[in-house]
């Protein structure tokens, strides 16, 4: 507090001689939860709410009425040709299932990397990973052609006594996504117990009252309770850390398996992974913005937490841009035709467009936050988490698309085009994703309130009025810290 | 309790001082003479110094990798203001400020690169393969491109270590600013150095083949081991009363996570490679895996899955082994040596198509070893084994693992 | 509220200040109660040692769940692939380990995953959706703004007055006893 800073809300001010702190205005234990729980217990509902949710979820009905009409009548409705038989549904598929990991990473690697900034969008990114999950799982379901046999994925039984083939990664997927999503929901839940307890203590009516309560499941924040928590707490995370990193790099094995030109290279793995992460935290950062201006959270997912989210967007993104850089290096120095072929068609072929557009969203617009002022921009940051969203769905365009519509035979190539279905189909999922968020925000926890009094600015005990508190585990102190107002 | 008295810088010896000269000696010996017997042994077996040239390059690689990880751990600590490696970031500063040094020693290969490398062969220049990378795959550009590549690392590399001690002096935060600030670009122009020299140095012995991962198997291969050396230079300058009461069992905690973690990484990382060229069969990138798979090779790569992969992921699964000194100082020789023997296994099947090992590469490692630890040590003697005046110094020294 | 010795489940004091509050843990600790918690609205570091809790054996738990779900992902491919219903696919071996590795490992960690969660809420006692504390209106800052320290009433050292005084001595806000009985 001795610097100028003009911004009471500004802690972007790099000092290294004092933690950042991670929660602004002089708040106490008693506030934080005020202001959390009142969002699902007290605050009117805003009429925005109501007119997105009106919007989303009509959205989320052209996404059934679409899958139904899909059901219906056959896959002959998408756009799907004969080299081009992986289309729009797979490319969804991995832009949805990519979203979720920036969530997983917050909660779960950056937990581990003592980041505590992470305490106050945990939740929502936490949240945005199980939605994003459940959208993505959608589409290969819906892609196996009959549906009513979906649960040949499974190793059930069936009539014709044959089993799943396991070294298909088709089904790898299956199990690295079931596995995702089951494993990323056991954690949201568990991370959210305390605060069900704290929203079932202050809750009025008596329905909220049984349906927080039952939810919360009798917790009271014995400590007891909270010792084996916390460690189930690191061993979850301690899990979730390879999982994600298998997830996608399983994702990548769907199309690097094959002998493909453009997908066959080994470098997708990890490649994926950064892809993910950069898509993931462009979309926290798209419902967080919005969500931090409505609720009032200014405070606790404070300018730092944004510029910390922007400078993992663009490292993340530089390194999906040293992968482009090292495919067409390979590409080249491997000497092989159809390879080189492959990686000049995407750059100047027919999907051209398609392909400068990932380039321009991924690779350039992220290097604006190099620089500060962009990075503590709210308005402009908001901007280019569109574009990379735009950017990192064409990246799965141009890999699946590019490399499928040019293969080996020249007499087979073909120029693939979404149908009205499959566009509908994507915008429905975006509906199906935006209405469960708004459930989210409106009627649970939307910030880990247990876990953001645990990285409070107090005062420290030792009275040394110089250092700063605040990003300590342990220094607790409910006093505010002298010089706040 | 929460509250432990803060360990102060007073009570413990921060200066190598007499050891120092004691240490520089006796490694500059053993590095001059692991290089003579070496290259000794070399000249006796009239190949040219091919054997030679392979048993340098391997050690070569391995102590350079060390350094690299060096200087990206310094990078990712400043970029990301994390305090708690304030206390050892000094010995990460020296480990990765010898790369002038390690230029000097990359000549051997450079002159030897006649004898190492695929492309250097007068059959590979007439080769169709080789046709479009002829300018690429040269002498001349070989030896700008590893010019460009010391210049790069030397830069950064000194530049950690001088800033830092020159905040020694004048306890300037400014200094700590620069440093975060330059280490943003920093990762990105030594990541496209390492990855590309990677190739270079490695890759490129057997010039037909190819891997976009390449880059970063040889890259995580040295960060972890630069965690393992870091423990044992910890550990042994503990065992002579120095950093004893800064240097706390929660630094160790960090380590041995950090050692884990890149260790599943790794084996991640060497997976993602290898399933994706067995799954896919193509005869071009087998190749480089069946030479590495026969005539007794095969039992080597097992070695490679067990050593570098499976015995420590298992051995520093648990909390206890990591908070355990004996445990660490374990572990760390064995990613050491696993983690040598990997390296072995990527160049010398190019060498010898069937299995060998002689003493002329342990000759080697401990020539090469011993010249780049002299040089460590010749820059660690004239400064403050600790950043005293880092302003998260403090931060570091009362960190608790959680 | 009152309450006879049958039916009383214990008594609480309220704390505002935690390092007040540690230190009352502390004294509780050596006092030698056995039967007895704090309530906390989240998790306070240094309570391990002030309560004197042993580290809990979950993560051995967690360490066989792994090895069991390793062990089912890899004898159901063998088995279903390889032995009940063999099929060559792309000249592929029935059972090689590269392609059956990524289920292996997902089945390891789904398991290890379940084990954590099942694990750690069943250690914990919970769901328990009704408790005595939960009567007490007071209780319901432990999970906002308040902590608690309970010592109930079936701890052999407890006695009414004697623990009564031992918790005034503490420096704690209000003391409260809690009966046993659901009363409306």
């Amino acid at each position: 507090m001795k610097q100028s800073v003009i911004d009471p809300l500004n802690n972007t001010v790099d000092d290294p001689t004092r933690p950042t702190e991670l929660v602004l205005g002089g708040q106490s234990y008693t506030t934080i939860t005020e202001t959390v729980a009142d969002i699902a217990l007290e605050q009117k509902t805003p009429k925005a709410w109501y007119v997105a949710f009106a919007f989303f979820a009509s959205l989320t009905g052209v996404l059934f009425l679409m899958i139904g009409y899909l059901i219906v009548t056959g896959v002959g409705v998408w756009g799907l040709n004969n080299p081009v038989s992986w289309g729009w549904a797979i490319v969804n598929f991995v832009f949805w299932v990519g979203i979720g990991h920036a969530g997983t990473l917050i909660s779960a690697i950056l937990f581990l990397l003592r980041q505590k900034w992470r305490t106050s969008i945990n939740r929502f990114a936490e949240a945005m990973t199980i939605f994003a999950v459940v959208c993505a799982g959608l589409f290969p379901a819906i892609h196996v052609g009959r549906i009513w046999l979906v649960h040949w994925l499974f190793p059930i039984p069936n009539y014709q006594a044959m089993w799943p083939n396991f070294r298909s990664p088709l089904l790898w997927d299956v199990f690295a996504v079931g596995t995702y999503a089951l494993v990323s929901l056991l954690f949201w839940y568990t991370g959210m117990v305390p605060d069900l307890a704290t929203l079932r203590d202050r809750a009025k009516g008596r329905v909220r009252q049984i349906i927080y309560g039952t939810l919360a499941i009798g917790w009271r924040g014995s400590h007891r309770h909270w010792h084996r928590y916390e460690k189930a707490y690191l061993l979850l995370a301690g899990l979730a850390t390879p999982l994600v990193l298998s997830v996608h790099s399983v994702v990548s094995f769907d199309f690097a398996t094959s002998q493909l030109p453009g997908w066959h290279t080994s470098i997708f793995p990890p490649y994926f992974v950064a892809g993910a992460v950069f898509s993931g935290f462009a979309m926290v950062g798209t419902v967080l913005i919005p969500a931090r201006q409505w609720f009032g959270l200014k405070h606790l997912i404070t300018l730092h937490h944004l510029d910390n989210m922007n400078k993992i967007i663009l490292a993340t993104g530089s390194i999906v841009g040293f992968a482009y850089a090292t495919e067409f290096f390979i590409a080249w120095y491997g000497g092989n035709p159809y390879e080189s072929f492959a990686f000049v068609n995407r750059a100047f072929g027919p999907y051209a467009w398609a392909y400068w557009t990932m380039v321009t969203c991924n690779v350039v617009t992220p290097q604006l936050f190099w620089f500060k002022k962009i990075r503590t921009n709210i308005k402009v940051m908001w901007v280019m988490y569109i574009f990379v969203n735009i950017g990192m769905w064409f990246e799965r365009f141009v890999i699946t698309v590019t490399s499928l519509s040019r293969d080996f035979l020249p007499s087979s190539w073909a120029y693939y085009k979404p149908t009205l279905i499959d566009i509908l189909t994507f915008v429905g999922s975006f509906g199906l994703f935006f209405t469960l968020f708004l459930l989210f925000v409106r009627f649970l926890p939307v910030i880990a309130m247990a876990e953001v009094k645990t990285v409070m600015p107090i005062a420290d005990l030792a009275g040394d009025e110089n250092r700063p508190a605040g990003d300590y585990h342990g220094d607790i102190h409910p006093k505010r810290r002298k010089g706040d107002k | 309790m929460a509250h432990q008295r803060v360990p102060s810088l007073k009570d413990t010896e921060t200066m190598l001082s007499s050891l120092g000269p004691k240490v520089f000696n006796a490694c500059l010996v053993i590095g001059l003479i692991g290089l003579a017997a070496a290259l000794g042994l070399g000249l006796a077996e009239g190949d040219n110094l091919r054997h030679f040239g392979f048993s340098y390059l391997v050690n070569f690689a391995f102590f350079l990798s060390i350094s690299l990880g060096a200087l990206f751990f310094l990078a990712i600590m400043f970029i990301t203001k994390a305090s708690w490696n304030v206390v050892i970031r000094r010995l990460a500063e020296v480990i990765a400020a010898i790369m002038p040094l390690l230029g000097l020693l990359a000549i051997p290969v450079i002159l030897l690169a006649g004898q190492i490398y695929g492309w250097a062969q007068p059959d590979a220049r007439t080769s169709h393969a080789m046709a479009h990378k002829a300018a690429f795959l040269s002498k001349d550009a070989f030896i700008i491109r590893w010019a460009i590549y010391f210049a790069i690392w030397s830069a950064y590399g000194l530049f950690y270590w001088r800033t830092s001690v020159k905040q020694d002096g004048s306890g300037d935060v400014a200094l700590t600013r620069r440093l975060e600030n330059y280490s943003g670009h920093a990762l990105v122009v030594c990541s496209l150095a390492t990855s590309l020299a990677a190739m270079d140095l490695l890759m490129s012995i057997d010039f037909l083949w190819f891997s976009t991962i390449f880059g970063v198997y040889y890259w995580t291969g040295g960060f972890v081991t630069f965690f393992a050396v870091l423990t044992l230079i910890t550990l042994g300058l503990q065992s002579t009363g120095r950093l004893t009461k800064i240097v706390s069992m929660e630094h160790y905690h960090d380590y041995g996570k950090l050692m884990f973690g890149f260790t599943f990484f790794w084996g991640y990382i060497a997976f993602s490679q290898y399933m994706l060229y067995w799954y896919a069969n193509i005869p071009e990138e087998t190749a480089w895996y069946m030479l590495r798979s026969e005539n007794g090779w095969g039992w080597v790569a097992l070695a490679v899955l067990f050593g570098t992969f499976l015995a420590p992921f298992c051995g520093l699964l648990s909390v206890q082994a990591k908070r355990n000194l004996g445990m660490m100082a374990f572990w760390a020789a064995w990613i050491i040596v696993a983690q040598w023997v990997n390296l072995y296994w990527v160049v010398m099947p190019e060498f010898s198509h069937s299995f060998t090992i002689s003493i002329m590469d342990l000759a080697a490692f401990f020539g090469v070893g011993g010249i780049w630890l002299a040089g460590i040590t010749r820059l660690a003697m004239g400064t403050s084994l600790v950043p005293l005046k880092d302003p998260r110094l403090e931060e570091s020294l009362r960190f608790e693992n959680v | 509220m009152k309450a006879d010795a049958e039916t009383l489940y214990g008594m609480i004091v309220e704390f505002e200040d935690v390092p007040l509050l540690m230190t009352a843990v502390s004294k509780c600790r050596d006092f030698g109660f056995t039967k007895w918690d704090v309530h906390t609205p989240f998790p306070l570091h240094g309570m391990d040692r002030a309560m004197g809790i042993k580290p809990t054996r979950l993560p051995y738990l967690v360490l066989g769940g792994g090895l069991m779900g390793l062990a089912a992902g890899t004898a159901m491919q063998l088995w279903m692939n390889a032995i009940d219903y063999p099929l060559n696919i792309s000249g592929k071996p029935l059972f090689g380990i590269p392609a059956n590795i990524p289920v292996m490992f997902e089945l390891t960690v789904l398991v290890s995953a379940l084990t954590v969660f099942f694990g750690m809420w069943s250690m914990n006692g919970l769901p328990r959706l009704y408790h005595p504390l939960f009567k007490s209106r007071r209780f319901r800052r432990a999970t906002q703004d308040r902590f608690f320290i309970v010592i109930e009433a079936v701890d052999p050292k407890f006695e009414l007055e004697e623990t009564r005084k031992f918790l005034a001595s503490l420096g704690g806000n209000v003391i409260e006893e809690v009966t046993e009985n659901p009363e409306d």
